[in-house]
């Protein structure tokens, strides 16, 4: 087992595999939706599709990055990982808190199936139509993980990890999706954001101060430390508003 | 093209949520760089600023959407 597997390697894994959960999730409801409207080969093919698209820039990226000098790369990296995790954080805290609304798969899917139901055309047209649906909804979501993995992979090289974390989501929605053949309504998409927020958070002030040259106490070590403290002032936050704003927007 | 532009502005979104807050986050790794390189705070000190710092602008963030969405 390498020295940092606990620090680094699985958090970093961990990460990339609850946020695939949530994003994975968002696409197969789209993808179901088209699936169940136009018929499966449109669903497949922009997945597919999709799919492609993102190992490419995946494969594009990762190696390219590590070309970077460590200390910028940390920094970059480090920077938008902040950007990312922060926002992440701060809408699941606001949704925990009652301020936001939850993310709900079902209506979701019926606002997708009223959707791709609406479209007129011939039967060639509505096919390319619900294949480019299910495409872009795979590209967008994916983008999300393609990010995170280049992000969390790159910074202590651990791409391939990174990627496999990905995948073992992705197979494991997929799976399940495919057994119960309907949205994923019971994953607990923002306790698993929360989750991944606090993690890239956590991340993101580490791999900042080390390309700004700070010096961390127990070096990799504190991860773990940064990670309690965001998770514990999420929570906090999360107590804090739901009693002080909630109330008065219900 | 509309695939091009919705891919860019989820890009935009992925980093961009709350803008005061992107701002914020990168206007304090800015003057840590500055104390840090100046010499002004050391590497451990610099380490502490940069964490609590990123505290405090989640936090006003939070506070600030829950008060402008309860107030409306």
């Amino acid at each position: 087992m390498p020295p940092d597997f606990w620090t680094i390697m699985f958090p970093a894994i961990t990460a990339t595999f609850l946020a695939s959960i949530v994003e994975v999730v968002e696409a197969f409801t789209i993808v179901l939706a088209v699936g169940t409207t136009r018929g499966w080969r449109p669903a497949i093919l922009g997945t597919l599709a999709a799919l492609g698209v993102l190992a490419l820039i995946i494969l594009i990226l990762g190696p390219a990055l590590q070309f970077i000098p460590i200390h910028i790369l940390q920094l970059f990296v480090g920077i938008l990982l902040l950007l990312f995790g922060m926002g992440w954080l701060r809408k699941a805290i606001l949704r925990a808190a009652g301020i936001l609304p939850l993310h709900d798969e079902i209506e979701a899917f019926a606002e997708e199936s009223a959707a791709l139901q609406s479209q007129t055309g011939t039967q060639d047209t509505l096919q390319w139509i619900a294949g480019i649906a299910a495409f872009k909804a795979v590209l967008l979501e994916g983008l999300e993980v393609v990010f995170i993995v280049i992000a969390v992979g790159t910074g202590k090289g651990l791409l391939w990890e990174a990627s496999l974390g990905a995948l073992a989501a992705c197979l494991l929605v997929l799976g399940i999706g495919a057994f119960v053949h309907k949205p994923l309504a019971q994953v607990p998409e923002n306790t698993l954001k929360f989750g991944v927020g606090v993690m890239l958070s956590a991340f993101g002030v580490f791999w900042t101060g080390e390309g700004l040259g700070v010096e961390w106490p127990g070096a990799d070590l504190v991860l773990i430390a940064l990670a309690a403290a965001f998770l514990l002032l999420g929570i906090g936050l999360v107590r804090l508003i739901g009693e002080k704003f909630a109330r008065s927007i219900s | 093209m509309n695939i091009i532009g919705d891919v860019f502005k989820e890009l935009f979104k992925m980093f961009v949520a709350d803008l005061r807050l992107t701002l914020a986050i990168l206007g304090g790794i800015i003057v840590v760089w500055i104390l840090l390189h100046k010499g002004l705070i050391g590497p451990l000190p610099a380490g502490l600023l940069l964490t609590f710092y990123c505290f405090i602008v989640l936090a006003e963030a939070v506070i600030r959407e829950a008060r402008q969405r309860s107030q409306r």
